[in-house]
Formats: C-alpha cells, sequence, structure tokens
C-alpha cells in the first residue's frame, strides 16, 4: 500500500478555494473524513459592479492522493460574492455549505459539509469583529 | 447608564431596537451575529423579530460600488466527507 493510499472510507482531504484566476488551498489532512483546517485566506481587487454580480467563490474538497496521482474531487461548491455581499455585515459567519461532487450525475445527495466564513469588503466597508470567547453552545 | 470607558459614543440604530443602547457599535455586532442571534432568538422572539427587522433594513442600504475589494475566506472545518 502507498504512502497515501486511503483506506476505504478513509481519505486525506483539502479544500481549494478560487476566486477568478486566483487559486489557494489548505495543506491535506491525513486519512480522515472529519477535517479540521482552520486555515485563512485573502483576495484583492478592484471590481467593477458587472464583474461583481458575475463573480462567486468555488469550495472544491479533494483528497490528495499524493505527488503522482491526480487529487479527487469529493465535493465542491460555489458561492456568489453578492449574496455575501448583501448579507447582514457583508458576511457569512460559520456557514455549512453543502458539498456535491460535479463530476458525478449519478450522485445520490451530499458529499460532505464544509464550515466556512467568508466576508466581502467593499470601499468604506469596515470588517466586523467577533467576539472570539462566545460559548457555541450555552446551557 | 452608559459606560464612560466605552469608546465611540454613535450608537447604533440595533442597540436601541433591543434595549441595550449602552452597547457600542461592535458590541451590538457581536450580539446579531451567529450563534447569538439564534441564542437571542429562542429567548425573545419578539426582540429577535424586531433585531430581524432592523438587519433587513439595514442590508437595503447596503450597495455595490466599483472600486477594491476585499475577500476574506477562512476555511474551517470538513465533516461527513464521502471520498470516492
Amino acid at each position: 500500500m502507498s504512502l497515501f493510499g486511503n483506506k476505504e472510507g478513509s481519505a486525506n482531504p483539502f479544500v481549494r478555494v478560487e476566486f477568478l484566476d486566483s487559486i489557494k488551498q489548505t495543506p491535506y489532512k491525513k486519512k480522515t473524513l472529519n477535517p479540521v483546517f482552520n486555515d485563512q485566506f485573502f483576495f484583492e481587487k478592484k471590481m467593477s459592479k458587472v464583474e461583481l454580480e458575475d463573480s462567486s467563490i468555488i469550495f472544491t474538497v479533494l483528497d490528495y492522493n499524493g505527488p503522482l496521482q491526480k487529487s479527487t474531487v469529493i465535493g465542491s461548491f460555489e458561492l456568489d460574492i453578492t449574496s455575501v455581499y448583501f448579507s447582514l455585515n457583508h458576511e457569512l459567519y460559520q456557514a455549512t455549505l453543502v458539498l456535491v461532487d460535479p463530476e458525478d450525475d449519478q450522485a445520490a445527495g451530499p458529499s460532505g459539509l464544509l464550515k466556512v466564513s467568508v466576508q466581502v469588503l467593499g470601499p468604506d466597508d469596515e470588517p466586523t469583529i467577533h467576539d472570539i470567547n462566545y460559548k457555541k453552545n450555552p446551557v | 447608564m452608559s459606560d464612560p470607558n466605552s469608546s465611540p459614543t454613535k450608537v447604533n440604530p440595533l442597540a436601541k431596537a433591543i434595549g441595550e443602547t449602552q452597547l457600542n457599535n461592535n458590541k451590538v455586532t457581536e450580539l446579531l451575529s451567529g450563534q447569538e442571534k439564534a441564542d437571542a432568538k429562542l429567548k425573545d422572539p419578539v426582540a429577535a423579530a424586531v433585531i430581524q427587522k432592523k438587519e433587513e433594513d439595514i442590508i437595503k442600504t447596503y450597495k455595490l460600488k466599483e472600486g477594491d475589494y476585499r475577500i476574506q475566506v477562512k476555511v474551517l472545518e470538513a465533516s461527513d466527507l464521502v471520498p470516492k
């Protein structure tokens, strides 16, 4: 078995984030189906209104198969920039995206969940600050 | 009573709606975000409805402008992945 070979029911997942002509990605996590990434990326671009209305961020979760083999797609989600901009504070905060495999027409359903935060700030917009000490599940 | 140590004095209109006029803008934003908002809805549905209306009013003021945009993406975690 190769170093990167997956046992059935396991993967070496990583996330690719595409915005226009920029691609960024997380490191892969070894042999897990519930990876924690906590990676942050920034994209900066001068944009016209038309470009904004047409653009989106594509999140793709892939399975890393080693340096000699192509990574396989687990699932992806395309998020419109305008839908984020026209959310409160211009952000989706800890949103859960339902992944589907775009290459598999026979896919029966979701191929996983991806939790992300996205903020789109334009000219004169201020970033939102969240309380990191806030308890997620207060009783 | 307002807190003499809190700096901006300008009060977010949402603060008034929820009777928290002593809070500064950042605090109000925190109060209205994510899980806190869900919690507030459970605790006080009437206040939550007022907050939601105010949020919708704020969103209506947003306008796309040409210029420099900064997009911040945090990839937190994935779960229940189904590999091929």
